[in-house]
């Protein structure tokens, strides 16, 4: 670029956008612990009741384990399913591979919508009836989620000369399966942590596939937010903000792993 | 019966041959340079030899044992990859550590000999540092520790130094040939550096096309090239067509000649002279460190002139002329 | 490894992409063309000589095309700025970006409800201080507002590794040669990052068009966006039409995919 770094200009641009972002965030965090706030610039005082209320509600406290559930489930599923299959098409499968590359576009060609629409003819009846059960959820997300994993991994798995690790391996003694337990993956860990952590806050706050393929039949937070949003302002600002926090917390729990490993 | 036997070792991708009827002999305690270009087929027949690559035909026998048909870990060979393949998640000790652990060896024995690898690699100070603090120079020396911490009967080595900057690749370069008089352990080298080859080289075997043009000592490889290829490739030489030879020194020559800048001698005009010479005038001069190096042309053919650069000898200019000397014993014979 | 080996292990991936990902696109693709129990095109003559239809995709069009310009127009200079900025300053907007750009569906709706509905802070403070008679946020206007909400950060998610191609010797040379910092950005500076500046807006342009449950909760079934119609063909309180939805669907894959092909075509063919 030509010219220094962080000119005023720069900062300012920056400055204000990101405080237009953290806006609504800020008055969601507000609202959450106001006493009321209906007709005033500021609240009229601070207070934890409305966290205390929400939390205290069964079916909040049901919506929230069903969605732990959900994120859980999905995160193993990727493990289970997705990890060993980039794996396997990076290191030997590179027809694979460009496939699953060209996969990435998809989430952009094919809206959540659409696919709902798919999921409902398959699976709404005949040999396999799935939607309204939580298992609909687990597996529609493979396919869904699985960008975001495979981003992060790839970027790792492109760093290592993983053919020539495999060579070493065997002149070592050591088969693809060992290498693969002892080297490709402690490489690739920060970029599945960070992986998973985006597959786990987009299986817990997924709206479209839950509100639409399984709804009332097993609630989860986002379909509950939903039917909370005609209530008080001030309990879904305290259900967002819970929200948050769980997405954050997995976020975070991602990041500090990234930074235990500097390779 | 050589230590290291290659048999008719051959190669093919699809229709595309990589490496065709090799035959190779290494002695044991012996360094083996495989030269070429590159594409030559060079690192595919060390691959092969590793058993990292399956050669179409052939036989591989190390040390009195046919490993033909053996896995790569069975064939008590270790090998430098050209980028070094240290494991990035471990340190250096647990990298050196890795394959004696396959070899399920008890923990004291495996800390001994780690010890000692790192200690021949003065690598000690460095030993938990993981391969992205290293330099080039150390990870390089972290791959040939791991490689002898297994002591291989026969140690594959893929361009070791051609990662490495000038200066460090000298210095490796020595290090390494110490270290085989040291340890006197046997070793197969590709590398497309002919310098490097003949410093390091007991044997070199010159590769082109898939196929081993010619294999000897190195000092008989650079005296006396078999081939055209050879000649072009190994030393600096001056390549003389029949008519070249005729209008420059007026003899009669059946094949081209292969002539060494430095076997040519530069004297004035009006020298006493036995041997072949020739009327020639100084186009350029270049320093060459310890060597002159002149550019002249001798009836219309260029030729590169070797000179020892001693103040004694007074420096010719561009323009003057000389007149070169070659004793007809020093001329190789080409195809 | 033998290769049937390798298969086996990339298997239950290959059956979960065939079973939630392909099979859904083709019964979407088949569905589409079954009208009154038959094989027809029948779907497709519905929509388009439908005003309803096809208000739901100008609606949407115009909303995307016009939050896409927006997120580039402010994305832009901002991922330039961010771009001048220190890399430890950098990863730490990016991180905000990234969360922000995820901000999405319900919460973003409802925050929105909270900081600008009816009573928010926002609505009150524009109207007390005179600039507006009265905001809605309920509305199309709204509606943007709040697309432009996640656009903005996710056009600097996807423009900014692409700024890696303006190394800073580039604009050196530049001046050397005497470019002023308008011919360096007219002349070099915007070629180079046109085709990715190409590739995001139409990124943007598909994250928008395919927004539903942001639309969906702050709006509900009245605004006319092509997703809210699929999802009241499928999921509608009042009536269903799956195989309607279908040709929907299609159409906006369409809508979508196009631009995305005409794109990589024209990258293959530059390069």
């Amino acid at each position: 670029m030509p010219e220094p770094s962080g000119s005023l200009a720069d900062r300012l641009l920056i400055g204000v956008v990101s405080l237009l972002l953290l806006l609504p965030v800020l008055a969601v965090v507000v609202s959450a612990l106001a006493t009321d706030w209906y007709s005033g610039l500021v609240p009229s005082g601070l207070t934890l009741q409305w966290f205390a209320r929400v939390l205290a509600e069964p079916a909040f406290q049901a919506a929230l384990a069903r969605s732990l559930f959900v994120a859980a489930g999905s995160v193993v599923l990727q493990v289970l399913v997705t990890v060993p299959a980039i794996l396997v098409a990076h290191c030997y499968l590179p027809w694979l591979d460009r496939w699953m590359e060209r996969l990435m576009v998809l989430p952009y060609a094919l809206p959540q919508v659409v696919l709902v629409v798919g999921l409902l003819g398959l699976y709404a009846g005949g040999p396999l009836p799935l939607t309204g059960t939580p298992w609909i959820l687990l597996l529609g997300y493979l396919p869904l989620a699985f960008p975001l994993l495979y981003l992060p991994m790839k970027n790792n798995l492109r760093a290592l000369r993983v053919q020539e690790l495999l060579d070493a391996g065997h002149l070592l003694g050591a088969g693809d399966l060992v290498i693969a337990r002892r080297v490709i993956l402690p490489c690739v860990a920060p970029g599945l942590a960070v992986g998973l952590s985006m597959v786990f806050a987009l299986s817990f706050a997924e709206f479209v596939f839950a509100n639409l393929l399984v709804g009332g039949n097993f609630q989860t937070l986002a379909v509950y937010l939903f039917g909370q949003r005609t209530k008080i302002g001030q309990v879904t600002a305290v259900i967002v903000v819970i929200y948050f926090a769980a997405m954050w917390l997995s976020t975070l729990a991602a990041l500090s792993m990234l930074r235990r490993r500097p390779i | 019966m050589s230590f290291v036997e290659i048999r008719g070792f051959g190669k093919a991708y699809g229709a595309t041959p990589v490496f065709a009827d090799v035959e190779l002999d290494v002695a044991e305690g012996e360094m083996c340079i495989l030269l070429g270009p590159s594409g030559c087929g060079k690192t595919t027949l060390l691959r092969a030899v590793a058993g990292l690559a399956r050669p179409d035909r052939g036989r591989l026998v190390i040390a009195g044992r046919d490993v033909t048909a053996a896995s790569p870990e069975a064939r008590g060979v270790a090998m430098v990859f050209q980028h070094y393949a240290l494991f990035p998640n471990m340190t250096v000790r647990q990298n050196l550590a890795f394959g004696l652990q396959q070899k399920r060896l008890p923990r004291a024995r495996i800390a001994e000999k780690v010890d000692a690898a790192l200690a021949l690699m003065e690598l000690a100070p460095r030993a938990d540092a993981r391969p992205a603090e290293l330099s080039g120079g150390q990870k390089q020396r972290v791959a040939l520790a791991r490689a002898l911490v297994l002591e291989p009967r026969l140690l594959l080595l893929d361009e070791p130094l051609s990662a490495l900057d000038a200066q460090i690749r000298k210095r490796l370069r020595d290090e390494l040939k110490r270290l085989q008089r040291e340890t006197g352990f046997t070793a197969i080298l590709v590398t497309h550096d002919q310098e490097e080859a003949l410093v390091l080289g007991d044997q070199v075997a010159v590769m082109n096309a898939g196929r081993i043009v010619q294999a000897g000592p190195a000092r008989e490889v650079y005296d006396r090239p078999a081939t055209r290829f050879v000649a072009g490739f190994i030393g600096d030489f001056n390549l003389l067509e029949p008519d070249a030879v005729r209008r420059v020194f007026g003899e009669q020559a059946d094949h081209a000649w292969a002539i060494h800048p430095e076997a040519i001698d530069l004297l004035p005009t009006a020298a006493e002279h036995g041997g072949l010479t020739a009327e020639a005038s100084v186009i350029d001069v270049r320093i060459h460190g310890p060597v002159l190096r002149y550019l002249v042309s001798a009836n219309g053919t260029e030729l590169k002139v070797d000179v020892l650069n001693r103040s004694s000898i007074a420096a010719r200019c561009p323009g003057d002329t000389v007149r070169l000397r070659l004793d007809r014993a020093q001329v190789r014979e080409v195809a | 490894m033998p290769r049937r080996a390798l298969l086996l292990w990339a298997a239950p991936f290959l059956l979960a992409v065939l079973g939630f990902e392909a099979l859904p696109v083709l019964s979407v693709l088949a569905g589409s063309f079954v009208h009154g129990g038959e094989w027809s095109l029948g779907n497709y003559a519905a929509l388009l000589s439908s005003r309803f239809y096809r208000g739901a995709f100008a609606t949407s069009v115009n909303v995307s095309l016009l939050t896409s310009a927006i997120g580039l127009g402010i994305g832009l200079p901002l991922s330039l700025a961010l771009h001048r900025r220190s890399a430890p300053v950098q990863r730490r907007f990016l991180t905000l970006f990234n969360v922000a750009s995820n901000f999405v569906g319900v919460p973003l709706a409802l925050a929105f409800t909270i900081l600008a509905g009816v009573n928010g802070v926002v609505t009150l403070l524009l109207v007390r201080s005179g600039l507006v008679q009265d905001f809605n946020i309920y509305s199309l206007q709204g509606l943007m507002l709040v697309y432009a909400y996640f656009q903005v950060p996710f056009a600097v998610l996807v423009l900014f590794p692409s700024l890696g191609a303006l190394t800073p010797d580039l604009a050196e040379q530049a001046r050397l040669m005497g470019a002023s910092r308008l011919t360096f950005w007219r002349r070099i500076g915007l070629p180079v990052l046109a085709p990715s500046l190409v590739g995001s807006f139409i990124l943007l342009f598909a994250n928008a068009m395919g927004t539903y449950a942001t639309a969906y909760a702050l709006i509900g079934g009245g605004a006319n966006l092509v997703t809210i119609r699929i999802g009241e063909l499928v999921a509608g309180d009042v009536f269903t039409d799956p195989n309607l939805a279908n040709a929907l669907a299609v159409l906006l894959v369409l809508a979508l995919l196009l631009p995305i092909l005409v794109d990589q075509l024209l990258l293959r063919r530059r390069a």
